[in-house]
């Protein structure tokens, strides 16, 4: 056992050894440890180097705090760099490495940069690196390489997360005395309590202290009171973090089931909460501020209480020749745990007279080796380790041995959850800190965070909350059990900032993790970076993975130092979430892989993937792109699908394809104020191909309109617009025209919906269903169980057939059967867009790209004089002017295809156009698309290019009417 | 229309350095061995006059690129740009930095490529590293579909010499070989379009570089300044009233994104504009991973990473109005699964710090650059969430329509009455749905 | 993360609904100037949002742009309180 691990106390299992290494050393600790106690333990003061001067740094706290002691945990895709130390609870084989130093910890060459500071002070970046203009991308490669803390993970996440939803009554965030009593308050007045403590102990600062609760240890106090809560109804969350509120009392939890770079036992590694809270209460207690002298970070300079904490808790000395710093009464409560534990204080350092010091204080500090007041500590002595302390009395320097520095610097009340929704915000000049002015409509703040110093009042403070949160609810509040509270110096003010920092020392620092020092923030002060937030985001002050826990306050009182004003004057930074940083893995939770999004599939998918087909994603669903039954690569499938369709029949799957069910007295009227082609001469049995206008009078969606009787119709949509038109017309319907007495269902995936196209279609649906009656185009058929409509997309004699979901499987493979009888084949989306642009028929996403207005896309005919939606806005002035780019056909002058979407450039090498959609025509034979070119009706019969500089290719074009195929439409008929 | 870039380069190398002086490693050097003692601030704290020729209402990046380009290209001598709160506080030093002109329409492509153009120089320019870092910007194909909307959008670029390439599988594989490119992703990735002179600059450093390089022309920069009202006569703006005092203005620009209906209805006007929420979040640093930034359409997800090392990463608008700069957890929720998707090594960093823009959207997705019904006012607005690369371009051409009191041709297009006229500049085709675009 | 009150279904968390439009835009739906000028305050509003996920109906939500708080919902043809 080392030296550093006391031999009896704290909270660790000795009988139960872990073994872990760091940087490859075989190391142990206790059950009970967390990575930083057991490194602590083992002797180990060096942990890492710093950000940007690579300085040796050392455990600095006991908490999620800790700026300084950030290492790399976990093998492979469990590794996780910056974790810090004191935030890892100590498991088997636990494998850590110290981060940002080359070659290795103990020798970093690097570590030149901290000699050569007085180059890089805040913001040097700014002025430099500027020439040769070109160079600076090697700069940036270079400062990058040595900027960055851990190693970046280089495999996926193998673990699963969880997420969970909660609703609570009172949410309890800290279970430190505060906390526990507020949770233990509500919970027996029956309320839904959840309470959530981020250590993997309940406690708080009782852990770190020499506290007795009703004459026993305080930990047998804790034990019972969580065990009590428990009892009481509420859920408790230990290794629990609530890090950030939300709007409408919506708090972000996150649960640590696995620690960081351990295989999780059960199922998951962390849970995501998200807890809706009718109120917080926040018990998140108070931080302890270093002390800023020079050379302030050196391993072995520590929090007074994290010193306290390693001691109670852990067992563990933070040195053997302890230099114990303090700056109020209220700190020698944590050298009274020292030395109680059997921590060697041979120095207890206080600026104050002897006379200030409370003679309680006086007592215990007479324990330690001795008692030098009025003395102020000026800097620190050491390298790799810290040596001892500069010191001043007097005005006289001195120096005191000791091999580590235990720092006192007052408290900062953890406050940033009530600063998440805004929480008013009050400076206490006497204190030098903020504490919530007032309670938000959700969070409550008690304890520690809202400035309460003794822990009987922080006990009370938390009763009363929990008390008043059971009152409001309606219910009777029980009655504060006031556990006997003994706790040395209990009443004594600890939040008091010692000495408002001052000066320009630049090897003081004030974040530790940034290296920003009082010299940079001097600086950026004389540089006229006043405001708090130039200051931050020049010197880069608490922008670090450690959110400026340590040193916010600190940097702000320097600020204000500078500028002969207030901190109160100034004002803090915005607090946002989250509190400590969150695992992504845990944020984007199930939402992995194939649970990302839904893919949405054809209710015929299976048969689809029987007959060869080969999907293509088209948004959210998986469609049939084509057929490959004998192999055959896409263009080879696809010319023989189109023209299965041109010589004899096609079968297709349009199940995609939007479908609105629209009845009622108002249906028509509905339909009218939605679309722009009318359909009030609509009969009865008919389908109409219709146009949508969006608000700005574009096209947003075309489609057909089938009239299956007075008061009923069905709608179809492009399967991207779906949502949308079904949008539009809901939003029509209840907000426009609210009186309309009309109901719009999306039936989309309440019908499959099967194509049969070409001219032998009609024998092919008759040798499938029987007995169908003749059809005249647009006509349409109902029955319970199928809907048909001769409507066509290809130009061919074609019919849409819908039926049920659970029969669309049947009916497919008898029309595949029968297709294939009639010398027919099934095609997929290619064959469809190929027959479609010979055709002439516009496409979303193609043609209707929200800027093409309908007379652009030669759909004049189809708009109605009588008022629709969009119809004002398509009369304003541009939408007639000269020039706008409308649709034309295009055929490859010499036989190549058609580069989709290139430009079309003129002679003179001007744009005039683009090409929208391009394919093979199977009935013209040869290359054919679509396009919107410059007045293009007017230039039929001009030849441009189709040029595509990124796919190298610029392809003649000849510009004509958009329809290629049967204009007549004889085929039709 | 064509004009030629601010190739600039060879020219300035024979020019004095145009920017203030005093910013070099010499100096740097030189102030080391006094403790840096001797620094100037960046920009003075003069008092606000009573009057000015021209008033910038709105210290971001655009209005002091705007009063920059006034002093410097048309020698206006009497410029004050009022800020409400500090320069650089609002969607300047909350965005996610990137620069890039890959858009589809040609009036965009000729607006932010001179503005990249901009760029490349800005540092020179105004002698402040603004660290502009052309490390490439690659938005993914899922499809083929997505490859030709890709290859059209590249082409058109390329047509009027913007830099694009059309990337394979395995070209993007090994561009950035962090991305998941195998078959199993739930969007597959089948290419990309590589802008290589796109990428990122450090956003604050242009907020301060241009306040510097104002300030030392004569421009006044007044912080804490909030305006409270214009004072109209005659259908013509003839003062403003602020929090310090009333200032008599020749011609008032603002420039306030977030806020521009808000301080437009002190004129009266109301603007074709919805203000909405974007977060964006870092993630903890680490040493360089992400060399580029990588784009996603079909997961609706951006990332890079910060010199300092830490992961960028932005996604969609909360989708409702808001100017609280303050998100819902469920977008950061999946913006995390959706970077995740895109690059599975990023599950085990930590998100470290979060935040939320006012993003002033306009019903078309452009911006608003131009003269306003009431003579003498001038909006410069409606970014949406493409500001942060246009801020040189939106400085230099906003002060021509203010020094000129006629639009430059780069932003003739984004006048305020393009809606009346229907003239919209949709590169989306959302239509007038600000949060689609 | 918001609560919504749907006028059909109760409190809902905003996730089951999206944003339409501001309410004076969505009465002066057919007139495009109009339309597309908006008030677009920092603070309280009326807008229309829909249920999607939920009964699917249009209903007006008075919110705040600047705290999300909701002061009430009602369905589009019952006149503002």
């Amino acid at each position: 056992m080392s030296a550093y691990r006391l031999a009896d106390g704290g909270a660790i299992d000795r009988d139960r050894v872990v073994r872990f290494t760091f940087n490859g050393r075989a190391m142990s600790g206790f059950s009970g440890d967390t990575l930083a106690s057991a490194l602590l333990g083992a002797g180990v003061m060096l942990v890492g180097r710093s950000f940007k001067r690579h300085r040796p740094r050392g455990v600095l706290s006991a908490g999620p705090e800790e700026p300084n002691a950030l290492v790399g945990v976990g093998e492979g895709g469990r590794f996780e760099p910056n974790t810090q130390a004191t935030q890892i609870r100590l498991y088997p084989d636990l494998i850590a490495r110290s981060q940002n130093h080359w070659p290795s910890l103990g020798f970093d060459a690097l570590a030149a940069l901290d000699a050569a500071s007085a180059l890089f002070p805040a913001g040097f970046y700014y002025k430099t690196f500027k020439s040769p203009l070109r160079a600076w991308p090697l700069y940036e490669r270079v400062i990058r390489a040595l900027a960055g803390l851990g190693e970046p993970p280089k495999l996926p996440d193998p673990d699963s997360y969880g997420e969970r939803f909660a609703h609570a009554d009172v949410l309890v965030v800290g279970l430190g005395p505060a906390g526990l009593a507020a949770a233990r308050a509500a919970a027996e007045a029956g309320l839904r309590v959840i309470a959530v403590e981020q250590d993997f102990r309940p406690g708080g600062a009782l852990l770190a202290a020499a506290t007795r609760i009703n004459g026993a240890p305080s930990d047998l106090f804790v034990d019972q009171q969580a065990s009590a809560l428990r009892e009481a109804g509420a859920r408790v969350l230990t290794r629990t973090t609530a890090f950030g509120v939300y709007d409408h009392g919506l708090v972000g939890l996150v649960e640590r089931l696995a620690e960081p770079g351990q295989t999780p036992s059960g199922a998951i590694a962390q849970r995501l909460w998200k807890v809706r809270a009718g109120r917080i209460i926040l018990a998140a207690g108070a931080i302890e501020r270093p002390l800023t002298f020079a050379d302030n970070d050196r391993p072995g300079v520590m929090l007074a209480h994290a010193g306290a904490a390693y001691a109670q808790r852990y067992a563990v000395a933070a040195g053997r020749r302890v230099l114990f710093v303090a700056s109020s009464d209220a700190d020698y409560a944590a050298l009274d745990a020292l030395l109680r534990c059997g921590v060697s204080v041979c120095a207890v350092i206080d600026p104050r007279e002897m006379a200030a010091i409370a003679p309680p204080a006086r007592v215990i500090a007479a324990r330690a080796g001795e008692h030098r007041t009025e003395t102020t500590v000026i800097g620190a002595l050491g390298g790799a380790r810290v040596e001892g302390a500069r010191v001043r009395r007097r005005g006289v320097d001195g120096t005191l041995d000791g091999d580590a520095m235990l720092v006192a610097g007052g408290w900062t009340p953890t406050i940033h959850l009530h600063a998440h929704m805004r929480g008013a915000l009050a400076y206490d000049a006497a204190r030098g800190v903020f504490l919530p002015q007032s309670e938000t409509d959700t969070v409550r703040a008690v304890g520690a965070c809202a400035g309460v110093a003794s822990t009987a009042q922080c006990w009370r403070d938390g009763w009363r909350a929990g008390a008043d949160a059971a009152r409001a609810l309606g219910r009777s509040a029980p009655d504060d059990p006031s556990p006997e509270i003994d706790a040395p110096l209990d009443e004594h003010d600890g939040f008091a900032l010692p000495i408002p920092p001052r000066g320009a020392d630049k090897q003081a620092f004030v974040d530790f993790q940034n290296d920003v020092t009082m010299a940079d923030i001097a600086l950026a002060a004389r540089e006229g970076y006043r405001a708090v937030e130039h200051l931050k985001r020049y010197t880069t002050l608490g922008m670090g993975a450690d959110q400026g826990k340590t040193s916010n306050l600190i940097g702000l009182h320097a600020l204000a130092a500078t500028r002969e004003a207030t901190p109160g004057s100034i004002g803090l930074t915005t607090y946002r979430p989250p509190f400590t940083p969150v695992t992504l893995s845990a944020l984007a939770h199930d939402q992995t892989g194939a649970n990302l999004e839904p893919t949405r599939r054809s209710p015929i998918f299976d048969d689809l993937v029987a007959a060869g087909a080969v999907m293509q994603t088209s948004g959210l669903w998986l469609r049939p792109r084509y057929f490959a039954t004998h192999g055959e690569t896409l263009h080879e499938a696809a010319l023989h699908e189109a023209r299965a369709v041109r010589t004899a029949v096609g079968v297709a799957d349009a199940s995609t394809l939007g479908k609105i069910e629209i009845a009622g007295p108002d249906a028509g009227a509905l339909i009218d104020l939605a679309y722009a082609t009318g359909v009030r001469t609509l009969q009865v049995g008919k389908a109409r191909y219709a146009v949508m206008l969006n608000d700005d009078g574009f096209v947003y969606d075309d489609g057909t309109i089938w009239r299956l009787g007075a008061e009923r119709y069905l709608a179809t949509a492009s399967t991207a617009r779906t949502a949308g038109v079904l949008q539009r017309l809901t939003f029509l319907r209840d907000v426009v025209a609210p009186h309309y007495d009309v109901d719009v269902f999306d039936a989309t995936e309440a019908w499959a919906a099967l194509v049969v196209a070409g001219p032998r279609a009609a024998d092919v649906l008759r040798a499938t269903l029987g007995d169908v009656p003749p059809m005249a185009p647009q006509a349409v058929v109902e029955t319970p169980a199928l809907r048909i409509a001769r409507i066509s997309y290809s130009g061919e004699h074609a019919y849409e057939l819908y039926c049920r979901p659970d029969a669309a499987s049947a009916l497919w493979r008898n029309l595949h059967a029968a297709a294939r009888a009639a010398q027919g084949a099934l095609y997929g989306l290619e064959a469809l867009e190929w027959l479609r642009i010979e055709k002439g028929h516009v496409a979303v996403g193609a043609e209707i790209d929200g800027r093409t207005s309908a007379t652009d896309l030669g759909l004049k005919a189809f708009i109605k004089k009588a008022p629709h939606a969009g119809a004002r806005a398509a009369q304003r002035p541009a939408f007639t002017a000269e020039g706008r780019w409308r649709l034309v056909g295009l055929r490859s002058a010499y036989g190549a295809d058609i580069p989709e979407g290139a430009p079309l450039v003129d002679d003179a090498g001007e744009q005039c156009g683009r090409v929208t959609s391009s394919g093979f025509g199977v009935g013209v034979g040869g290359a054919v698309a679509l396009g919107l070119m410059r007045d293009g009706p007017a230039h039929h019969g001009a030849i441009v290019t189709a040029a595509s500089a990124t796919r190298r290719r610029h392809v003649r074009v000849r510009v004509g009417p958009s329809c290629a195929y049967d204009p007549e439409g004889a085929r039709l008929a | 229309m064509r004009l030629a870039q601010p190739k600039q380069i060879m020219i300035m190398f024979f020019m004095p350095r145009p920017g203030p002086r005093g910013y070099s490693f010499a100096t740097l050097a030189r102030q080391a061995a006094t403790g840096h003692a001797g620094w100037r601030p960046a920009w003075r704290t003069p008092a606000l006059r009573e009057a000015y020729d021209f008033v910038i209402v709105g210290g971001g990046g655009h209005g002091l690129a705007t009063a920059y380009y006034l002093a410097r290209h048309h020698g206006a001598r009497s410029v004050a740009v009022l800020e409400k709160g500090w320069i650089g506080g609002g969607n300047t030093g909350r965005n996610t930095t990137i620069v890039r002109s890959n858009y589809k329409l040609e009036i965009n492509q000729r607006f932010y490529d001179y503005s990249l153009g901009l760029w490349e120089t800005l540092t020179r320019e105004l002698n402040f590293n603004v660290m502009f870092s052309p490390r490439g910007v690659l938005f993914l194909a899922h499809s083929d579909s997505d490859m030709n909307a890709l290859a059209e959008r590249g082409d058109a670029m390329r047509l009027r010499g913007i830099d694009a390439e059309l990337l394979s599988l395995g070209d993007v594989r090994r561009f950035a070989p962090i991305l998941d490119c195998s078959p199993q992703a739930r969007f597959p990735i089948h290419g990309g379009l590589l802008q290589r002179r796109a990428g990122t600059a450090r956003h604050d450093a242009v907020a301060w570089g241009y306040a510097r390089a104002a300030d030392a022309l004569g421009v006044d920069i007044i912080q804490n300044c909030a305006v409270t009202g214009f004072d109209i006569a005659g259908g013509r703006t003839i003062a403003v009233r602020t929090t310090q005092g009333r200032v008599a203005a020749g011609r008032i620009g603002v420039v306030v994104a977030g806020a521009s209906s808000t301080v437009m209805a002190m004129a009266g006007l109301r603007l074709p504009i919805e203000t909405h929420l974007l977060q964006a979040f870092v993630s903890e640093p680490v040493k360089p991973m992400v060399h580029s930034v990588l784009l996603s359409g079909a997961v609706h997800c951006y990332l890079s990473q910060t010199d300092k090392g830490e992961i960028v990463l932005g996604g969609d608008l909360d989708f409702y109005p808001s100017v609280s700069q303050r998100g819902g957890l469920h977008r950061i929720e999946q913006v995390a699964a959706q970077a995740i998707a895109m690059v599975p090594a990023l599950g085990r960093l930590r998100m470290q710090r979060a935040w939320a823009g006012a993003m002033d959207m306009t019903m078309d997705g452009a911006p608003i650059i131009g003269a306003t019904p009431i003579e003498g006012l001038y909006l410069n607005g409606g970014w949406c969430y493409g500001g942060f690369k246009a801020t040189p371009a939106s400085g230099y051409t906003f002060a021509h329509t203010l020094a000129t009191g006629a639009p430059h041709p780069l932003n003739a297009p984004y006048s305020l009455d393009r809606f009346a006229r229907g003239a919209t500049i949709d590169e989306a085709g959302a239509g007038p749905t600000p949060h689609l675009h | 993360m918001m609560v919504i009150p749907c006028p059909h279904c109760g409190p809902r968390t905003e996730i089951e609904f999206v944003f339409g439009r501001a309410l004076e835009a969505a009465h002066a739906h057919d007139d495009p100037a109009a339309m597309m000028r908006r008030a677009n305050p920092a603070g309280w509003t009326a807008e229309v949002w829909r249920h999607i996920h939920g009964c699917g109906a249009w209903i007006v939500v008075e919110r705040n742009t600047a705290t999300h708080a909701v002061k009430g919902t009602r369905l589009p043809e019952v006149p503002a309180p």
